[in-house]
């Protein structure tokens, strides 16, 4: 882009580059999606996958939750939008703030990725693909269940079992959401949800929104290690969560809203 | 007539009005307090009150009911509490994204002015 700064422009100026096609499906979605990327601390990872994104023409908006770090300094540099949260308000709370903001520019579909790394921008491609198919689902998750340990693999089998949801990565921070899945999310009852659990996809669920996977590869952490499912304790914490949200929450489920 | 139950209710009340006053405490919340205080003070006036209800709703040993009653009031009070916790934290979290999505557009239109003045 000519001018890095105005990222909130809905025509990103015309790019040379190889691949062609690619970058013109990319554009026509970049008309209606931005891609919001939550960090904490990620200065060392956050720069290059902004500036991965914004090659592709999508305008990107980095949500800092009052990282220690220059995360948002790294990101502006990059080239990013930067919401600064004052204090630390968790993963859900800088993905919503994303979406409010998205929601605010015009934009109908916002992706979400990880900023460590972890989530190659060009398979965006690929969930794009699946969201415009005929039966328009209105979030697409885009599942690496390779990457799951045996601590994972346990837990997301139970949290399966409990919830009723019929996810393989019920945890991956690689997803698009449509507008009526934004419309919803952005609501201030959504506001204290987790996000590194299943209540965002039951509360989708329980309103009748249609959620499906695609599968995509996943590049190892470049820096550091996952926060979640680090340790026995928390992968107990997070059963027991999921297990009340997911068995109050099961007779409130809807028909699918057409 | 009990003398502690009287002085109890007496320190509630007192602590209750001075908190008011000082604008510490709202009346909402006051009112609550000022109904336990005047329940002391009710038992304290008529200790046999205690002893009827415990029979009336089959309780052998009237003190356990006191404590019933000590423990409910308590339960209801912080769960009221923490409804409003995380009403709280709701709305703070909404302005906290808020804030920061006024000052990312502050900063973009502020840059858009510093473009024009260049040109």
């Amino acid at each position: 882009m000519a001018n890095p700064g105005t990222v909130v422009q809905r025509h990103p100026a015309s790019m040379a580059s190889p691949d062609e096609s690619k970058i013109a499906r990319f554009r026509r979605a970049a008309h209606k999606m931005m891609v919001v990327i939550p960090a904490r601390d990620e200065a060392a990872d956050v720069g290059e996958i902004v500036r991965q994104v914004t090659a592709t023409g999508l305008p990107v908006v980095v949500v800092d939750d009052h990282s220690a770090d220059c995360t948002a300094e790294t990101a502006r540099r990059a080239g990013a939008c930067v919401l600064q949260l004052p204090f630390h308000a968790g993963a859900w709370a800088a993905i919503q703030a994303g979406m409010r903001f998205a929601r605010q520019h015009g934009y109908e579909f916002v992706a979400t990725l990880d900023a460590d790394g972890q989530h190659d921008p060009a398979d965006l491609e690929t969930l794009l693909e699946r969201i415009d198919a005929a039966d328009h689902p209105n979030v697409v998750i885009g599942a690496c269940v390779d990457r799951a340990n045996k601590r994972r693999r346990l837990a997301w089998r139970v949290l399966r079992w409990l919830s009723g949801l019929d996810i393989q990565d019920l945890t991956s921070g690689f997803r698009i959401y449509d507008r009526k899945a934004l419309a919803l999310l952005a609501q201030p009852d959504q506001t204290l949800l987790e996000y590194q659990d299943v209540g965002v996809l039951l509360c989708l669920h329980a309103h009748g929104m249609r959620v499906c996977e695609v599968e995509v590869p996943m590049c190892a952490r470049a820096h550091g290690i996952s926060r979640i499912f680090r340790s026995w304790p928390m992968v107990v914490y997070y059963l027991i969560y999921s297990a009340l949200i997911g068995t109050s929450r099961r007779g409130r489920r809807t028909e699918p809203a057409e | 007539m009990q003398l502690f139950a009287e002085f109890l209710a007496l320190v509630v009340i007192v602590l209750i009005v001075w908190l008011i006053r000082r604008d510490r405490l709202p009346i909402s919340h006051a009112i609550w307090w000022l109904a336990v205080a005047a329940i002391i003070a009710l038992l304290g006036f008529f200790p046999n009150l205690l002893d009827a209800l415990a029979r009336a709703v089959g309780i052998s040993y009237p003190p356990s009911l006191l404590f019933i009653l000590a423990i409910l009031t308590l339960l209801i009070k912080v769960l009221l509490e923490d409804l409003e916790v995380s009403t709280n934290r709701r709305r703070l979290l909404r302005l906290a994204q808020k804030t920061s999505i006024l000052e990312e557009e502050i900063r973009q239109l502020q840059r858009r002015l510093d473009e024009r003045d260049k040109n």
